[in-house]
């Protein structure tokens, strides 16, 4: 009555991603958007105690940056859980930034995003992790329907869309229709591996070691998916293997998109796959429409140029692609009460 | 005539999306199908765009990521144009991205659940808990013994029952109130009270005595007889079985009614002040009169 319990509790939805974390609380729209890193500081030994430093923005600076009694972790890897006692910490860490403890205040319900392509025990992981953090209820959605939603499309129509979600560790790709996906299928193929392309690619080439955070740099700016007319340079700094000397290098936009072809590739399969297995009534309304990019991935220049070209499909990028998935799983809160087929049941 | 359509041209309000497309298209010498071929469109739905027929295209989400697409191939500003295609695209199915489902119908707990849902919540809470502690204090200001009040209450009306000895009945009863008999004809009035109600006043009026209505305690039995004092009298008045009907000093004016079983043996401590009247006679007490103490029995 009243929705008292409404008052009492915030519902929120998280993206616990690979790269970022988004909680989308009900009400207040998009809270916190922070990096997925976890800064422990051990005291006295290896088997000292451990106590959390930082968490998010403040612990990704550290990253690489760490002396050895401060670790800086990122606990999520290819889109799950690769260290369960540090997520759940960060889980707890963001909800409490964002959802502090009131009088009366009971637990909050979470919607949480899953990788269509992550195992059971995966998916156990993130909801126990989930409920550890002080979660009084975890649902799961699946990423590829999450993304369909924030991202503006007719899931609920008799309609086929298809959306290509790349985030930080996993790229989905979807193809939903009348509320349900048809298709779907997960790559672990994204920012990460884009990043470690980009590393591999100088360290090969030029013979310098660069950090993530310089590889993430250089993605950013110059970092390409396909050819295009205009050939960007950034100035580099790495450690030259060799002399093991701190050394300065330019390097061109044509050769990242040299580096990042592997990863490119194997999204483009993905697509490719999914546009095979996708039933022809489904497929003739993608082919009208085209497929939706989201996740951060999709503002790597000319990504979808290139999906466009291999396929022959139009291609477009979604409105605010990072905040996407977020945005979906919380316009998925509001069905909660409901008999809704939109979330997992594994 | 060039010159004047230039300027026709530069006075122009700026144009829609679709005619911005398709004016630097032609500027540029592409034609609708070699668009079409670059963004994997049909030639139908980029003439759609540049006519700004959005109907016709799959929805907004899609006729912006076009829009998007096609401004960046011809390399115009992207922001602008997307900023004037909000003002034109029809406003979006509120939820349109999610499932209505027919169990919706039922109150939502979560749907919207803002200000003043909130406060409405806060507002129930405060009630109640209010509500809650204005029962415990009255809980608590509850006398421990309440059965003192509880049989007046329940007293129902035939019970209260007023009788003259020479019938002249006048009864108008209400439970709540003090009952006034009055008994013009007669010379007293008897008021027979009902069981169990012992601290309800009734007040006899007697023309014989009046002026001075007597708050009088009535025992159970006839009231034939009536002792009245002029000055301080000590009465006593036992019936048949020894009972005391009445043992106490009369104050002077004072009168008492007084029923039983016959005999009644009186014992008058100021006999020459004291009247006796027994069953509408006055008494002689000076007969049984000694040293102002009359001693007699009534039969």
């Amino acid at each position: 009555m009243f929705g008292l319990s409404g008052y009492f509790a915030n519902d929120i939805a998280i993206d616990l991603g690979t790269a970022n974390t988004l909680i989308y609380m009900q009400g207040k729209g998009i809270v916190l958007d922070e990096p997925s890193v976890v800064a422990i500081q051990q005291e006295g030994g290896p088997s000292g105690k451990k106590t959390i430093l930082a968490v998010g923005a403040e612990a990704k600076k550290m990253l690489g940056r760490t002396p050895g009694s401060i670790n800086a972790i990122r606990p999520m890897k290819d889109g799950v859980i690769a260290d369960f006692t540090i997520t759940e910490q960060m889980l707890k860490q963001f909800i409490k930034k964002v959802n502090p403890s009131r009088l009366f205040a009971s637990p909050p319900r979470i919607v949480i995003c899953v990788p269509c392509g992550s195992t059971q025990v995966e998916r156990r992981a993130i909801r126990e992790s989930a409920l550890g953090a002080g979660a009084r209820k975890v649902e799961l959605i699946e990423e590829p329907m999450a993304a369909a939603i924030g991202a503006g499309l007719p899931v609920e129509e008799a309609t086929g869309s298809m959306v290509v979600d790349i985030g930080g560790g996993t790229t989905e790709v979807g193809v939903i229709s009348l509320g349900g996906i048809v298709y779907a299928n997960s790559v672990r193929v994204g920012g990460d591996k884009f990043d470690e392309s980009i590393i591999n690619y100088i360290r090969r080439n030029y013979g310098m070691l660069i950090g993530e955070t310089t590889a993430e740099e250089i993605k950013k700016r110059i970092g390409s998916a396909f050819p295009g007319a205009e050939v960007r340079e950034m100035d580099v700094k790495g450690r030259n293997l060799a002399e093991g000397i701190p050394r300065s290098f330019t390097i061109s936009s044509n050769e990242i998109l040299e580096a990042l072809t592997e990863p490119l590739n194997q999204i483009v399969s993905a697509v490719k796959q999914a546009l095979e297995q996708t039933p022809p009534e489904l497929g003739a309304d993608i082919a009208e429409k085209g497929m939706v990019l989201t996740g951060g991935g999709a503002l790597l220049r000319d990504l979808d140029r290139l999906l466009m070209e291999e396929t022959g499909l139009p291609v477009i990028v979604a409105d605010d692609p990072l905040t996407c998935v977020v945005r979906g799983s919380g316009m998925a809160i509001d069905k909660l009460d409901k008999a809704s087929g939109i979330f997992t049941n594994d | 005539m060039s010159l004047t359509e230039e300027n026709a041209a530069v006075t122009t309000p700026a144009p829609s999306p679709g005619a911005a497309l398709r004016i630097a298209r032609e500027l540029r010498g592409w034609s609708v199908e070699q668009v079409a071929g670059q963004l994997k469109l049909s030639v139908g739905q980029i003439t759609a765009l540049e006519a700004d027929a959005f109907d016709s295209l799959p929805g907004n989400t899609f006729v912006r990521g076009f829009v998007r697409n096609y401004a960046r191939l011809l390399g115009l500003d992207v922001q602008l144009l997307q900023d004037q295609l909000a003002l034109l695209l029809p406003p979006e199915r509120p939820q349109a991205a999610l499932p209505r489902l027919p169990q919706e119908d039922g109150p939502s707990f979560a749907a919207g659940a803002s200000a003043p849902r909130s406060l409405l919540g806060i507002l129930a809470a405060v009630a109640g808990l209010m509500l809650g502690a204005v029962l415990v204090f009255w809980y608590m200001q509850q006398p421990s013994s309440p059965e003192v009040d509880a049989p007046e209450a329940s007293v129902p009306l035939g019970n209260l029952v007023a009788v003259a000895s020479d019938a002249s009945v006048v009864a108008a009863i209400d439970a709540s109130v003090p009952q006034v008999v009055a008994s013009p004809a007669s010379s007293f009035a008897l008021a027979s009270r009902p069981i169990g109600v012992a601290s309800e006043p009734v007040i006899v009026i007697s023309p014989a005595s009046l002026p001075g209505a007597i708050g009088a305690s009535v025992p159970l039995g006839h009231g034939d007889l009536v002792i009245s004092a002029q000055s301080d009298s000590w009465v006593q008045v036992l019936d048949a079985d020894g009972n005391k009907l009445y043992s106490g000093l009369l104050k002077p004016g004072a009168e008492q009614v007084l029923g039983g079983k016959l005999p009644y043996s009186l014992k008058i401590g100021n006999a020459p002040n004291t009247r006796v009247i027994f069953r509408g006679k006055q008494i002689d007490l000076a007969s049984s009169t000694r040293a102002e103490v009359a001693t007699f029995e009534l039969k």
